[in-house]
Order: structure tokens, then C-alpha cells, then sequence
């Protein structure tokens, strides 16, 4: 098992309150699974998200259970450790490309950013790997896009951008945090496609949140349902579309907007 | 850029320019000597001769001008420099890590905001003795607070952005996160707010003199010049009338050019 959650609890601490947001998250992604999150906002997928990314604050916060990465415990792993698995070996995409881009750094110097860190490569030959990188995920022109800031691009080649930084460092999970929420339905297509190249070539495992089952459908092999912190169904994607057991799934998959052409299959 | 922008950007770039052509003149030489007296100029009036007329003893009021001008921004630039240096350092520090070391120095912060910076200044002059550098100094710690709190504002708002989240995950040290990824984005703000702490520091530097605390006579600074003239104010208007002109024209041009950078 590449990566093993268990009994994962987390628990924010306010004032005077404690509210749960994740409770007794439990799964487990073998080396190029692509594992799906659906829920609704709030759900507390993205919070797991975080949390196994290590991107969750140390303070105000309290964090329970086991999340093993490669027989390393995230969660208790001393701060070095932590940040050399997320250089290398953990990437993620967001959900808001217009946010994910440091505004005033041109794209190229940002997609480099992790090979300035983790190796000792020369500037041309980081370059040759930043081009590459971009090529490979479908950019028209990398040169252009190379040379250019983040708001003279567009949403989808922001997107692709941010795979293109996220995979420089050839990681083996791959976390994708909604995003395809903020682009056009083409567009999300084109992006689903790219993960799915991206792990069949390169065997990246890929954890894809989202609340639009039929993306989830069309990617993963597996999928939890989540709701108020809780997994209330998992299984394989096609039986719990199929027949699911959950009243929530069911509502789930009846909100997905049905188009007459497919006969009211998901597509 | 719309035509008042524009307007307004180049006022204020002519006015700042004359404003630091004299500063510079005042560095490299003036037409009089700022301290040789003159009994026969005596409140002397505006001729070729003194372009600015002379004051109660006789100096020449235009090359006192120069160096008031050369005296007034050099403390005013050394006091945004420690302050916004410093602010920075600590609402930089404060905003990104959080926790009990943001409570504790925003706290002191708020106190020191509290003060009104003049008394402030009051109490470091008192316990230093006044003088061009106690001044400094002075005025110095108390435009911390401003800007360290603007500073914390913007980084608490940069820090929660996507981006600085990726640059983590990509593994990079705190360190690096702060001055590679949010300390550049910090430019536009710093700017604005620099401009407008200059135009703040040349008040107060006029204001701490004009009180006796700045700099010592017989060497001239603005504010300087306004409270020696006061006592002949009706007699000669002149000595008062153009270090205040020059300090309005300076803050004008300030505020102008401030008003553009940064939207």
C-alpha cells in the first residue's frame, strides 16, 4: 500500500467550540489508483486533502489517527521529513487557478520552483525540463507560455500549468483538489483526459475531489462518498452508481443534471 | 491612465523634482552662507540680491531654505526607512507564523499606536537628549506600528492564497515561502505607504523642530526656520512665510505622486 488513512479526526478548535470536520476517514490507494472524493461543499473532503498534503496549520487544530505514506506517519513525522515527501512524492493542484499562480512571477520561474528546490540542476537544464513539463501537458506554445505572467493566460492553461509545476517533481500521489470546479465544461473534459494520461504513462496515483459525479465517474476506478465529515459509502465507481446504498448517493446521482441524448445515463 | 491621473502624477513629479533639485543644491552649495550674519541685510526684503530676503540676523533666507530642505528630507527618509525596514520585519513575522508572537507584538503594537507618535518621540528625546539622531530614532520607533500593521494585513492575506500553498507543498522553507514568494508581492503596498509615511515624516520632523526637540541651532531645518520666524512675524513675514511654503509644496508633491502609485 503507497498510501494508508486511518481513523483519520480532525478536530477545530475555536474559542469555545470544537466542531469535527473529519471523523474516522478510513482508505487505503495502492501505487496508480486513482481514488475519488465526492460530497458537498463542506463535506470535509478537502480538509482530508490538506491534511494528507500536510498543508493543515499546527495550531488551533487537532489531528488523530494514521495517514502511513510510503511507512511514513504524515502526521506525527518530524517537519523536515514532511517537507522532503512534499517536494518529491506529494503534489497537488487546487481548485482556483486564478489563485494558484504567484501574480507577479513569470510562469517558467514557477514551474521550476521545485527543481530549485529539491535538486541541484543548472538553469538551462532546469529550463529544458520546465519546457518539457509544459509541453507534456499539452500547452500549444511553451516557449510563449514560458515567458509569459499568470494573468496572460487563461483559466484552462493556468490549470495546466499547475500540473505541469505539480509533476515536474515526478511525484507518486498526485492530489487534485476540484480542479476542473472554476473552468468550462470543455475545458474539465480536456483536464480529466490530461489526469488520465498523466497516470497511465507516468503511473501517478491521483486522488480527485469533487462534487460532479459524472467527472468522478469518467476517471476513477474507486470512490468515497463523504458527508458532514463522515464516508458514508465506498466501493468501486460503477456499482455504487449502479445501486447505491446510501440515500445521500442516491440524491448525489439524481442532482447530476440528465441530457436527453445519453437516455438519462450518466455520463 | 485617465487624463486626472495623469495630470495629478505629473504635478506631482515636477513638484517633488524642484523640491529635491533643492535638496541637492542644498548639498552642494548655496549662494550664501547659511550661518554668516549680515547685520546691514537685516530683515532685508525680496531682491535680486536675496532671492528669498534675509531673516532677523541677517542670513540669507533662500540658502537656509536649501539646507532646511536637504536637513528635513534626509531625517524624514531615515525615518521611513526604520520604519517601514522594521514594520516590515515584524508584521512580515507576525502575519506569517501567527500564534502567541503575533499576539504579543501586535499587542505592544497597538499600545505604541495608542501613543500619539509625538509623545512618543517626546519620551525618547527625554531620555536621549534631542538632537538630529536622537530624532531619528525617535520618530523612527514610532512609525513602526503603521506599517507593521499594514505589512500583517497583507501577508495574513497573501499567506492563505493557493499559490503559497503549492510553494509549500513543493517543499519550500519558511524562509523561502517569505522572501522569495510574498516580500515581492508586498511592493505595491509598500510603496503607497512609503510615500505616505515620508509625507508624515517631514510633518512631524517640522513639527518635533518647530517644538525645539530636532535639530539644533543655528543649523537650519524647516521646521526650525518656522519657529525662529515666528517671534518676527509681523515684522518679517518672509522668514516664515517660505520654509512653510516649501514645506507644503513638498508635501503636496508627495501626496500627488502617492495618490497615483499603487492603484
Amino acid at each position: 500500500m503507497m498510501l494508508k488513512v486511518e481513523d483519520l479526526c480532525i478536530k477545530i478548535h475555536d474559542k469555545n467550540s470544537t466542531e469535527t470536520v473529519v471523523k474516522d476517514v478510513d482508505f487505503t490507494m495502492k501505487r496508480g489508483d486513482i481514488l475519488g472524493i465526492v460530497g458537498e461543499s463542506g463535506s470535509g473532503k478537502t480538509m482530508s486533502a490538506l491534511a494528507i498534503a500536510g498543508l493543515l496549520s499546527r495550531h488551533n487544530m487537532e489531528k488523530s489517527g494514521n495517514i502511513i505514506f510510503e511507512d511514513i506517519n504524515l502526521l506525527n513525522c518530524s517537519r523536515k521529513v514532511l517537507r522532503k515527501i512534499q517536494g518529491s512524492e506529494i503534489s497537488m493542484i487546487f481548485q482556483e487557478p486564478l489563485n494558484s499562480l504567484n501574480p507577479i512571477k513569470k510562469i517558467g520561474w514557477q514551474v521550476e520552483e521545485g527543481l530549485k528546490i529539491h535538486t541541484t540542476m543548472e538553469r538551462l537544464e532546469r529550463k529544458e525540463r520546465a519546457l518539457k513539463a509544459l509541453k507534456d501537458v499539452e500547452l500549444d506554445n511553451p516557449e510563449a507560455v514560458y515567458n509569459s505572467y499568470p494573468h496572460e493566460l487563461s483559466g484552462g492553461m493556468r490549470q495546466r500549468v499547475m500540473i505541469a509545476s505539480a509533476m515536474i517533481v515526478s511525484p507518486k500521489l498526485l492530489i487534485a483538489d476540484e480542479p476542473t470546479t472554476a473552468l468550462d465544461v470543455t475545458i474539465q473534459a480536456q483536464i480529466v483526459e490530461l489526469l488520465k494520461k498523466i497516470n497511465k504513462e507516468r503511473g501517478t496515483a491521483i486522488l480527485f475531489i469533487s462534487h460532479d459525479l459524472s467527472l468522478v465517474n469518467t476517471l476513477c476506478e474507486n470512490v468515497l462518498v463523504m458527508k458532514d465529515g463522515l464516508v458514508v459509502e465506498s466501493g468501486k465507481c460503477a456499482d455504487i452508481f449502479d445501486n447505491p446504498r446510501e440515500a445521500y448517493t442516491k440524491g448525489l446521482i439524481e442532482a447530476i443534471p440528465h441530457n436527453p441524448f445519453y437516455n438519462g445515463k450518466v455520463i | 491612465m485617465e487624463r486626472s491621473k495623469k495630470v495629478k502624477l505629473i504635478t506631482g513629479l515636477v513638484i517633488t523634482a524642484l523640491v529635491i533639485i533643492m535638496a541637492v543644491w542644498g548639498m552642494i552649495k548655496t549662494p550664501y552662507d547659511p550661518y554668516s550674519m549680515d547685520t546691514s541685510a537685516k530683515f532685508a526684503g525680496v531682491s535680486l540680491k536675496h532671492v528669498f530676503g534675509c531673516d532677523q540676523f541677517g542670513r540669507d533666507i533662500f540658502s537656509r531654505v536649501l539646507v532646511g530642505v536637504r536637513e528635513t528630507m534626509f531625517i524624514s527618509a531615515c525615518v521611513v526607512f526604520i520604519g517601514a525596514f522594521l514594520g516590515t520585519v515584524i508584521g512580515t513575522v507576525t502575519g506569517y507564523f501567527g500564534g502567541w508572537l503575533d499576539e504579543f507584538l501586535m499587542r505592544i503594537n497597538d499600545a505604541l499606536l495608542a501613543f500619539p507618535s509625538v509623545l512618543l518621540a517626546l519620551v525618547v528625546i527625554g531620555l536621549f537628549g534631542s538632537g538630529k539622531y536622537q530624532l531619528i530614532v525617535a520618530l523612527g520607533i514610532a512609525f513602526i506600528p503603521s506599517f507593521a500593521r499594514i505589512v500583517r494585513g497583507e501577508v495574513l492575506k497573501i499567506r492563505n492564497l493557493d499559490y503559497i500553498n503549492a510553494v509549500k507543498l513543493y517543499g519550500a522553507s519558511n524562509f523561502r515561502i517569505i522572501v522569495v514568494h510574498i516580500l515581492p508581492n508586498l511592493k505595491t503596498v509598500l510603496l503607497s505607504s512609503i510615500i505616505i509615511g515620508f509625507n508624515n515624516a517631514v510633518l512631524a520632523e517640522a513639527g518635533m523642530s518647530y517644538l525645539g526637540m530636532g535639530v539644533a541651532p543655528p543649523n537650519p531645518s524647516l521646521g526650525r526656520m518656522l519657529s525662529e520666524a515666528q517671534t518676527y512675524i509681523f515684522t518679517s513675514p518672509l522668514a516664515a512665510v517660505f520654509p512653510g511654503i516649501v514645506i507644503a509644496f513638498m508635501i503636496l508633491g508627495f501626496s500627488l505622486l502617492g495618490d497615483t502609485v499603487g492603484k
